[in-house]
């Protein structure tokens, strides 16, 4: 102990005799080992020769580095819950169809599988997107009134289907629509009308898949090249459908590509089609 | 040369008593000291350790009952504390007065964790009281070789009187005698009033002249 101190400020009532003996008595100093020990961290704490760097600057970078790399840690986490929001929103479209595709498939797959598959390469030769659906639905049901009873076309949309399938699904449909092409060319009008319901049923599967807009449907007369008996029954769908903008739109189109365009559409629409420049 | 020859031969401790800049130190004050071991001088905490490690030591030994493994523990401690302040220690007080409330931080710390004792009852002298006494059950001052240079029967008594004073105004006793804190420092530390503080004080010494009558 430093006696430099012992005897500096003492209280009033200090008894000097008893402070004697107990300094006299008192005197214990800790083990040599502690010495060491504590002597030996105490120059372990300082670097060779004496000043050290302040760990200050240390601290600080440390501070920097946090406050560097937050704002950036915060914008990839921004940017990665973004991206998972941006991955679960096309799921919930798929999710959709395929649930609905499960309800309402069985029955009609039963009942008449050569129409069903008809009816689903229809649409999938028509290029519906399978965000396309809800208008589907709601263009079938105005369309659904005209159907004949035993096509029992139930409003079935596709599975989605890659682009590879939709292709050769395009050419067996083109081949299919080729002989009702044939049929209705080379008969006369009773022919025509034994065709038309099945004619109709085609063009509420055709309405199912119509695009929305006459650009859309420009965009789909440009890019995909339909058949007369496929034009016709586009059109009727359109017609059908009450989108007559549309319709007029492919009949001009239909006229564009096969100048006989109006003697393929049912009797029905003849007068109306006369009406369409 | 042949004091050359003695001085290369002499043991190192020797040497640095020897060395004038160890003379530099033992005139330096604390403050200065523990300043100039804060920028890097582990000399000056040598000086600073020789100075103070005894009324340290002592101040955890009698309030640990003698108990020789706790008072290195602790003094160990407050050491390691020390050094490891040494940068941030700011001279605004007497370095023994900051040493002090380091120790008894850290004693306040050991009565916590060991006994149970928490903070807010370090002034119910009466719950210290039997924390020190569960831990002067097992305690045994006759076993410190330290003891034996002197009389063994006085250093008992004085033990033995100091263990029965109050925690607290044991703790003023030992922070005035072996600390050297004054009066309002020891208030300041303990944050109490000098009356208090002086209270304590004056009843610590009546009941250890009580007990030690004998040596006057």
């Amino acid at each position: 102990m430093s006696n430099h101190d012992r005897h500096g400020s003492r209280p009033a009532n200090g008894d000097a005799a008893l402070e004697r003996a107990w300094r006299d008595a008192s005197d214990e100093q800790p083990p040599s080992h502690l010495d060491a020990a504590i002597i030996a961290a105490a120059r372990k704490s300082v670097p060779e020769g004496g000043k050290q760097p302040t760990p200050a600057p240390a601290r600080a970078w440390s501070r920097n580095w946090l406050t560097q790399w937050q704002p950036l840690a915060a914008a990839a986490t921004v940017a990665g819950l973004a991206f998972v929001l941006v991955q679960m929103l096309p799921r919930e479209h798929n999710a959709t169809p395929s649930m609905r595709y499960e309800e309402s498939a069985p029955a009609p797959a039963s009942a008449e599988p050569q129409t069903q598959s008809s009816s689903a390469r229809g649409a999938t030769y028509y290029g519906q997107a399978p965000g396309a659906v809800g208008d589907a639905e709601s263009r079938e049901q105005v369309a659904v009134p005209e159907q004949a009873p035993s096509q029992g076309e139930a409003p079935v949309p596709p599975p989605p289907t890659p682009p590879a399938t939709t292709a050769k699904a395009t050419a067996s449909d083109a081949a299919a629509t080729a002989d009702t092409a044939a049929a209705l060319g080379e008969t006369s009008a009773d022919r025509r009308q034994e065709l038309e319901p099945q004619l109709t049923g085609r063009a509420a599967t055709a309405a199912a898949a119509a695009p929305s807009s006459p650009a859309r449907e420009r965009e789909l007369g440009n890019s995909a090249p339909l058949d007369t008996a496929a034009w016709a029954a586009r059109i009727v769908a359109l017609h059908e459908s009450g989108d007559v903008l549309a319709a007029e739109d492919a009949l001009r189109a239909f006229r564009a590509a096969e100048p006989d365009a109006d003697s393929y559409l049912p009797d029905s629409l003849l007068e109306w089609a006369r009406t369409v420049e | 040369m042949i004091s050359a020859i003695a001085a290369a031969v002499a043991p190192l401790d020797t040497a640095r008593r020897m060395h004038p800049r160890n003379a530099e130190m033992e005139t330096r004050a604390d403050e200065a000291l523990m300043r100039a071991y804060g920028q890097g001088d582990a000399r000056a905490f040598e000086a600073l350790y020789a100075r103070h490690k005894g009324a340290s030591y002592r101040y955890f030994l009698r309030h640990a009952g003698g108990d020789t493994a706790t008072a290195d523990e602790l003094h160990q401690d407050l050491w390691l504390r020390v050094i490891g302040a040494r940068e941030r220690y700011e001279a605004q007080a007497k370095f023994s007065t900051w040493l002090f409330t380091l120790a008894r931080h850290r004693l306040v710390d050991h009565w916590r964790s060991r006994h149970g004792v928490s903070l807010a009852s370090l002034e119910d002298d009466a719950v210290l009281a039997q924390a020190e006494d569960s831990a002067a059950a097992s305690r045994d001052v006759d076993d410190d070789p330290l003891h034996a240079s002197i009389d063994a029967e006085t250093r008992r008594r004085l033990v033995a009187a100091l263990a029965d004073v109050p925690p607290l105004q044991r703790d003023a006793f030992l922070l005035h005698i072996e600390g050297g804190l004054s009066l309002d420092e020891i208030a300041r530390l303990t944050t109490t009033s000098g009356e208090t503080v002086k209270s304590r004080l004056r009843y610590a010494y009546r009941r250890l002249r009580a007990t030690l009558e004998d040596l006057q």
